[in-house]
């Protein structure tokens, strides 16, 4: 679950915070969409989610852990054991196949489940690409995959930056589903920034991010 | 007599350093060298000019000798030796060359500088040699060249030696000097060391002689010897001190002392008066005796010495131009201007081997 | 405006974001144009030098020479210069067996007198050289007009004006031209000479490579964009050209500045190298006189070249690729078909059975380049697939180690031309440091063995001094003669007689009961150098000439002669002590007492000798040994290390390819220093991969280079040693190089989220 209290964020040289007192709460197995104009701080959000940065005031509270106070050790260590992250371009591991891509993030937390793979992967409409190299499947597919991957260790929270953002409107539906269905099964939290008001209106909370805050839509 | 064309004969002949002797300071010039008798020196067969101005195949060394003190316009000397060597080398014979292998040396003294050049040369290249017709000597770009066929003299000499270029006129009035009989010199008691030998000393020389870009108008007179032997090149013939003198009188004197290995030294000379007659003087009437040494190049020179033919009243002391009259060529000796007073006054040149 | 100039424009925009890419691709080309400039002015200078007749103080380095093959230098022409007053021309003739005949008179006359009584220093230091005299050479029916002049060396150094009145001086169909005369005199110098010339090309090789790598990663780092530019309508062949000219471009820069920067390299080292080239070849170290226009004009030259041979290289792929909307475009395919690695190992083989039938120096080293292209081909078709062969064998129980094994495969892959590059260095490293090492093994035990004696005596000396009646010590002497066998120049020296002396002549091969017919002068050893040089073996009969004439001895035994550059004949003492030329040197059973009344009775009788301890003898032997190949270890850790920088460039341009990958490691919670370490673990597999790659061809280099080239080029071998220090120190100095730099560090790894995430 997600709890974030009176975030703030100020780049170096900027006049005014990107994110400004942001507030946001997200139970386990709910999801929050977050809109916004370009530039307006999403990534910027999921980043201090994520740990990747760290907040000028403020606290972030995921799956019971205060992140700002880990370490940078801390912080990598619970990364790999809470959280799972969708890019939009993918980042992909090239040099692996589809099934050592997913599997990835299962064996560095130490919880891989053949089984549960499998079945993932099913689910995800990968089950004939198991062995194939990740640079021969479409950009949908390699969505995808980035998806089964971020899934694929069972995270408390999962965070999505456009994960539909590279694809088409049918392929974009049907990953849009699997990913809020899984979550909600998994009774993970996830947050998911994105231009697209289809996919954020699937989220049971839907935000647009203006000024640096969160505007309930 | 120029003795330091054995000496270089010898060396180009056997390639080789010099061994100690049993003479105590003396080095023996002709390692393992013997006189190869080839051809002989003979009263039967004496010295015959103009012809024998010319080099002699047969005979295993010869060399044509030159020495001149000039003076310049201030009164400058400038003491000037000039000599070219011939050596008969058989083995030597080729599609290349002749077989005779002629060295030259150029050395001339100011009282502050020493100039000195040495070169080698093969007969036969075209490099080095001598023509008849009119007579010319060459090497390279050294050349005495006569005006008449056949004739020594006159002639002009063109040389250098290191910065120094040297061109003059050279001329006699007198006839040339047949040293011994009937030009047969012998150089020990027994006859076994000799060779032909004839002088000029009545030579008259002018030119220019460039030093340093400085051309010097010169004047002076001269000597100039030519001999030829295959009785004279052997290892036990150890060294040769040799004058050539002009008294103020006008006389000339030559004079030297032979030393070989288990033999005793010979002097003998030629006394020649003002018109040329000469006298030839045996050990008995010519004394030779140093005097003084002098640390020259690490080695102890005689440069002093004393003069006596009693029989002519002459008793005199001979001092060196300067004491370094080192010829550091690769054959080294001792060759420079000499003045000397006593009974008689003049000036000559001297030359010491095998020191 | 053209579709030319606006694709260049938009080629050119990416260098805002992307800078490092071409900046990189700059670096590569610029430390191997940088590399094989240093290289080539070294072998420039040192080959000059080598190539130089130095007399004395004098180093000879113009001639007079006929203007065309349809003139020659007369005998009159060199007289008639003479006479002028040119009195420093020295005519000079090639010999049909390559040596060198001077006019020794003329030569005689160029040296200042040593100024002491018959200096016999300027003869023997001619003879020393190898020289003949003019005399010597023509002979019977060899005339001056049978065989012409070569030319006239210029034995002086000249000034400006004295060179312009040489020139005036000259009659029409002649000229003043460079010379170079290779003196065959010491072994070590030809090796020297040899070794410069391999580096050379050895360096050449490898910066081929490092450019062809480098224009090949800018190709695949271009390709996305022509994608996109030719999706907006631009044709192929203008897509090409922008191609090709940002690649010449690139190159001509980093060729360039690479030029610039080796000439300044050898500048500023030349004083070293001059110390190290005036004990060794008693000279001068003058760094190439190539002029830095010449070099610069060749580097544009080369670049235009390079980048014109990937043109028609990459034209059809690129071309697929481009209507594919690949991103998988190379020179090179990823992947190659079994039937190429079974076509490569069917070559091996062939090569290898083919390495017996090298019969000359240059079918030696056209050889040894085919070995190293093999080796290339090697590493491109075999270490791929041995990676991935290694990599499936990899558990993936622990991640991280398994994502760096697979992740080193598609660097490998992507790598195989900075790769080959690296290889060759390393074989060439290697190999030749195994050859140098075996060579200074030979020598060293063969130098113990024939030095008997606690002291040694080298001498001008004329006569024997082992006869001078009051010698104090008994000395052995070395009697020598130099006599021509079957029209070579050979050698003829004295072996003491004596059974305890036996053992001290290495025989590689010896007849059965040779030393009886030796002492009995039935039969005679000769050296390697002899019997390769005129196929003789033991058993054969030699025409000895002597002075009765020719005398037939039987050979009985051959022995190793280190160092030697002639052939030579071992004869007992007793044969030579009356008919000798020379006595080279004497051996003296002293202690040290007897060693100072030698000293002194020497300064006596022959001043000037040297009395050296056999100590002595042997550590200043190998000192000079050890300089000599000073200046080839410097150019093979040149090369070594301009192999590892493009290697260091090539893989920091694939990593920064992957750096989105890195940030998603960052990002599931793989820790920065575990990445640094896995990616340095990856260049370690990688190198090591290589090296191991490396060594079987290294060994065979080491082998060619003893057996058949220095067979071949000096006529001798010596016995290949493989010192396994020595291989795995060269092995780890080359993969140390290159791991240092990999180690550097690669910049932040941080994870974001930004959507410019292709930016980074």
């Amino acid at each position: 679950m997600i709890a974030v209290s009176e975030l703030t964020k100020t780049y170096a040289g900027a006049s005014s915070p990107i994110i400004d007192g942001l507030s946001l709460q997200v139970k386990a197995g709910q999801s929050a969409s977050i809109q916004g104009a370009s530039g307006c701080g999403k990534s910027t959000l999921l980043a201090l989610l994520a740990g990747f940065e760290q907040s000028d005031s403020g606290s972030i509270n995921i799956a019971g852990q205060p992140l700002q106070t880990l370490t940078t050790s801390q912080a990598d260590t619970f990364r790999k054991n809470h959280l799972g992250v969708i890019f939009q371009q993918f980042n992909l591991l090239e040099c692996f196949n589809v099934w050592d891509n997913v599997a990835f993030t299962a064996r560095l937390k130490g919880n891989y489940d053949k089984a549960r793979q499998t079945l993932l992967l099913e689910n995800l409409g990968l089950a004939h690409h198991f062995k194939s190299p990740v640079s021969r499947l479409s950009g949908g597919e390699q969505q995808r995959v980035a998806i089964a991957r971020a899934l694929n260790h069972q995270p408390e929270v999962v965070l999505a930056d456009e994960p539909t953002g590279n694809l088409d409107e049918q392929t974009s539906d049907s990953v849009s589903n699997l990913l809020f269905a899984y979550c909600q099964e998994q009774g993970a939290s996830l947050v998911v920034v994105t231009h697209s008001g289809d996919v954020a209106s699937r989220a049971q909370m839907q935000f647009r991010l203006h000024l640096g805050r969160l505007q309930a839509v | 007599m120029n003795r330091a064309g054995v000496v270089a004969g010898i060396a180009l002949s056997q390639m080789t350093m010099t061994a100690m002797s049993q003479d105590v300071g003396r080095q023996s010039l002709f390692n393992g060298l013997k006189a190869d008798n080839n051809a002989q020196v003979s009263v039967d067969n004496p010295v015959q000019l103009p012809q024998d101005h010319a080099p002699h195949g047969a005979f295993q060394i010869e060399w044509w000798y030159l020495t001149l003190l000039l003076e310049n316009l201030q009164g400058e000397p400038f003491n000037y030796q000039f000599t070219l060597f011939k050596f008969a080398r058989p083995e030597m014979q080729s599609n290349w060359g002749d077989g005779y292998v002629w060295m030259g040396h150029s050395s001339l003294h100011t009282k502050q500088a020493h100039y000195f050049s040495e070169k080698f040369a093969q007969q036969g290249t075209g490099v080095a040699g001598f023509e008849a017709s009119p007579l010319q000597f060459f090497m390279d770009n050294w050349q005495w060249q006569g005006e008449q066929a056949e004739q020594l003299l006159p002639a002009t000499l063109t040389s250098s030696a290191q910065e120094a270029d040297i061109n003059l006129h050279l001329s006699a009035s007198n006839p040339y000097v047949l040293h011994g009989d009937q030009g047969v010199s012998f150089k020990t008691a027994d006859g076994r060391y000799r060779s032909y030998y004839y002088s000029q000393p009545f030579i008259e020389a002018s030119g220019q002689i460039v030093v340093n870009g400085l051309e010097h108008q010169v004047k002076g007179i001269g000597w100039y010897d030519h001999e030829w032997t295959s009785q004279l090149a052997d290892e036990e013939a150890l060294g040769w001190d040799w004058f050539s003198l002009h008294f103020d009188d006008g006389r000339k004197l030559m004079a030297f002392t032979m030393h070989v290995d288990n033999g005793d030294s010979y002097t003998t000379g030629t006394l020649i008066d003002a018109q040329g007659k000469t006298v030839t003087l045996g050990p008995d009437e010519l004394n030779l005796k140093a005097l003084e040494t002098r640390q020259v190049v690490a080695r102890e020179i005689p440069v002093s010495w004393s003069l006596s033919i009693p029989s002519f009243d002459i008793a005199i002391t001979t001092s060196p131009f300067k004491a370094e009259q080192w010829n550091a060529s690769r054959f080294a000796y001792y060759e420079g201007a000499i003045s000397f007073t006593g009974s008689h006054n003049g000036k000559g040149f001297m030359e010491l081997t095998g020191y | 405006m053209s579709s030319l100039y606006l694709a260049l424009l938009a080629q050119l925009a990416t260098y805002k974001k992307r800078l490092w890419e071409p900046l990189l691709i700059v670096v590569a080309i610029f430390i191997a144009s940088a590399g094989l400039t240093a290289v080539t002015l070294i072998n420039t200078g040192a080959s000059a030098q080598l190539n130089q007749l130095a007399i004395g103080d004098i180093t000879v380095s113009l001639q007079v020479t006929a203007k065309s093959a349809r003139s020659s230098v007369t005998r009159a022409d060199y007289a008639g210069l003479r006479r002028q007053g040119f009195d420093y021309l020295v005519a000079y003739t090639i010999t049909p067996d390559g040596g060198i005949a001077v006019d020794s008179l003329a030569l005689l006359s160029r040296l200042p007198a040593a100024g002491t009584q018959g200096d016999s220093g300027l003869m023997s230091s001619v003879a020393r050289q190898g020289y003949q005299d003019l005399n010597q050479f023509y002979q019977n029916t060899v005339t001056p007009g049978s065989y012409a002049l070569a030319g006239l060396a210029i034995v002086a150094e000249l000034s400006p004006q004295s060179l312009q009145q040489l020139q005036a001086a000259l009659p029409a169909h002649l000229q003043i031209f460079p010379l170079t005369i290779k003196p065959s005199g010491s072994n070590l110098t030809d090796s020297f000479s040899l070794n410069l010339w391999a580096m050379g090309a050895l360096m050449l090789l490898v910066s081929v490579f490092i450019v062809f790598n480098a224009l090949n990663l800018l190709l695949a780092a271009r390709t996305p964009l022509l994608i996109k530019l030719r999706q907006l309508g631009i044709s192929q062949p203008v897509l090409l050209q922008v191609l090709l000219l940002e690649m010449w471009g690139l190159a001509s820069l980093g060729s360039c500045f690479g030029v610039l920067a080796g000439a300044a390299l050898i500048t500023k080292i030349s004083p070293a190298l001059s110390k190290i080239y005036q004990f060794l070849l008693d000279g001068q170290f003058n760094h190439g006189q190539l002029s830095l226009l010449t070099l610069l004009l060749v580097a544009l030259g080369l670049s235009l070249l390079a980048v014109l041979a990937m043109g028609v290289i990459v034209h059809s792929r690129l071309r697929r690729c481009l209507a594919n909307r690949s991103n998988q475009v190379a020179a090179f395919s990823a992947r190659f078909n079994q039937r190429y690695r079974f076509i490569l190992l069917l070559i091996i083989g062939l090569v290898m059975l083919a390495a017996p039938l090298i019969a000359s120096q240059l079918q030696a080293l056209l050889y040894i380049g085919v070995v190293l292209i093999v080796g290339c081909a090697t590493v491109i078709l075999f270490m791929p697939a041995l990676l991935r062969w290694l990599a499936a064998k990899i558990s993936a129980v622990r991640p991280l180690w398994h994502w760096s094994v697979h992740n080193a495969v598609a660097l490998s892959q992507r790598t195989k031309l900075a790769a080959c590059a690296f290889f060759i260095a390393l074989t060439a490293n290697v190999g030749m440091n195994v050859m140098v090492d075996s060579f200074r093994g030979a020598t060293e035990q063969w130098l113990n063995q024939r030095l008997f004696a606690p002291v040694y005596v080298y001498t001008d000396f004329a006569g024997d001094l082992s006869q001078q009646p009051d010698v104090p010590i008994p000395l052995l002497a070395r009697y020598g003669k130099d006599v021509r066998i079957a029209g070579q120049l050979t050698e003829l020296r004295s072996f003491p007689e004596g059974a305890q002396f036996q053992s001290r002549l290495l025989l590689d091969e010896v007849a059965a009961d040779a030393w009886s017919e030796f002492y009995a002068r039935q039969g005679v050893f000769i050296n390697q150098q002899l019997a390769n040089r005129k196929a003789f073996r033991v058993g054969d009969t030699l025409a000895i000439p002597g002075e009765t004439g020719l005398t037939e001895r039987k050979i009985i035994g051959i022995y190793p002669d280190y160092g030697n550059p002639k052939a030579q004949v071992l004869l007992p003492e007793s044969a030579l002590i009356t008919n000798h030329e020379q006595v080279s040197a004497y051996a003296a059973f002293a202690n040290v007492q007897q060693k100072e009344a030698l000293g002194s009775w020497l300064s006596v009788v022959a001043p000037g000798s040297r009395l050296i301890a056999r100590e002595d003898l042997i550590e200043q032997s190998m000192l000079v040994f050890s300089r000599t190949f000073m200046t080839t270890d410097m150019l093979n850790l040149v090369t070594m290390l301009v192999a590892a920088l493009s290697f260091f460039v090539s893989i920091t341009l694939l990593v920064m390819d992957i750096k989105p990958q890195l940030l998603l490691l960052r990002s599931v919670g793989v820790s920065a220093w575990r990445i640094k370490l896995s990616l340095f673990s990856q260049y370690c597999f990688i190198a090591v991969s290589c090296a191991l790659l490396a060594l079987p061809f290294a060994l065979l280099l080491a082998w060619l280079l003893v057996n058949k080239v220095n067979r071949f080029a000096f006529h001798w071998t010596y016995p290949l040693m493989l010192d396994p220090l020595i291989i795995l120190q060269s092995l780890l100095i080359g993969l140390g190089v290159l791991l240092v730099l990999m180690a550097l560090p690669l910049g932040r790894l941080e994870a974001r989220f930004y959507s410019q995430q292709g930016a980074l």
